[in-house]
């Protein structure tokens, strides 16, 4: 995967378009997940969906190969929504707009009911968890990245990384907890 | 180990990112813990409630379009700030824009991103007034 996502970015800086399409095929819907349960918002999470893949055209040519394209494409993705974050709480200050409505999601019709209720449990304590530590979680748990990875992609040391899951674990089963018990 | 001990490592020890030595020594203390046994499994069940989270499919006409939208935008054709328009898009961005360049240093967590790393500091305002679409005559 690596090696293959390696030929793919140098072949974007070569101008490839072909190549650009397949790292857009093989990662619009890692990113838009993450960035979806990160950002909590449909059209946020397209917009800096479209915007990583932007970034990553543009920079392609200066990748460095010693690092892994997964953890580039991520930590990219990482910094646009940390941005979109502060650009919506700064809107907020000056009561400037009102984030976009929340979306549906395709759900399981035979357990329709359980799983809506788990899932609109579940977001709801995800949002309540600091940003750094729902972004480790996500990437840890939904993407399976490592601690290193983690670390590289949110700027922090492995053991930080550490930190932030055990405390946005003990979180967030705090807050399920709290919720089970109303 | 303690239990207190064990307790900070058990999401770790469930991540498998302990060293050998370490992770022995929780297995260990698990095999006769029911206490840390009972947390090591409520962490389980935790992650397996955010893995089956629904994967949420983008806009199948949004990811079809998205290659052919990203080189548009590459090209220049139509660069609008993350498909913001009209007059008060650009205000709010405008705002947005000079609150970024009034920052002081930012927070000491914020990183250049090194596809940046090459450009000149005030070259940034040059490229949020293209971004803005307040370049003219170019």
């Amino acid at each position: 995967m690596d090696d293959a996502d390696l030929e793919l970015v140098q072949a974007i800086a070569g101008g490839d378009h072909l190549a650009f399409k397949r790292l857009v095929e093989r990662y619009h819907g890692r990113l838009f997940n993450f960035l979806y349960r990160y950002l909590r918002d449909r059209q946020a999470a397209e917009d800096v969906t479209q915007e990583v893949f932007l970034r990553i055209y543009q920079a392609a040519s200066r990748f460095q190969a010693r690092g892994r394209v997964r953890t580039w494409v991520f930590t990219i993705a990482y910094n646009l929504a940390m941005n979109e974050l502060k650009r919506r709480r700064r809107r907020r200050v000056f009561g400037f707009l009102v984030a976009g409505g929340r979306d549906s999601v395709a759900v399981n019709p035979l357990d329709l009911s359980e799983r809506l209720e788990l899932e609109e449990t579940l977001t709801k304590a995800l949002a309540q968890l600091p940003d750094n530590q729902r972004a480790a979680l996500l990437l840890r748990v939904r993407d399976e990245l490592s601690y290193q990875e983690i670390g590289e992609i949110l700027g922090v040391s492995r053991a930080s990384v550490e930190s932030l899951l055990f405390r946005a674990r003990e979180r967030l089963r705090r807050l399920l907890r709290k919720e089970a018990a109303r | 180990m303690r239990c207190h001990e064990v307790k900070v490592r058990l999401s770790a020890y469930l991540d498998r990112e302990l060293d050998s030595v370490l992770e022995r020594l929780l297995r260990d203390h698990l095999d006769g813990c029911v206490s840390c046994r009972e947390d090591l499994a409520s962490f389980q069940a935790l992650d397996a409630k955010v893995q089956a989270l629904t994967h949420v499919r983008m806009d199948a006409e949004f990811a079809e379009g998205l290659t052919v939208k990203v080189c548009k935008d590459f090209f220049g054709a139509d660069r609008s700030l993350l498909g913001r328009t009209g007059l008060f898009g650009r205000l709010t961005s405008t705002v947005e824009v000079l609150f970024d360049l009034l920052e002081a240093a930012g927070s000491p967590r914020t990183r250049t991103l090194d596809e940046f790393a090459d450009f000149p500091p005030l070259s940034m305002g040059y490229v949020y007034c293209r971004l803005l679409g307040l370049c003219r005559g170019d």
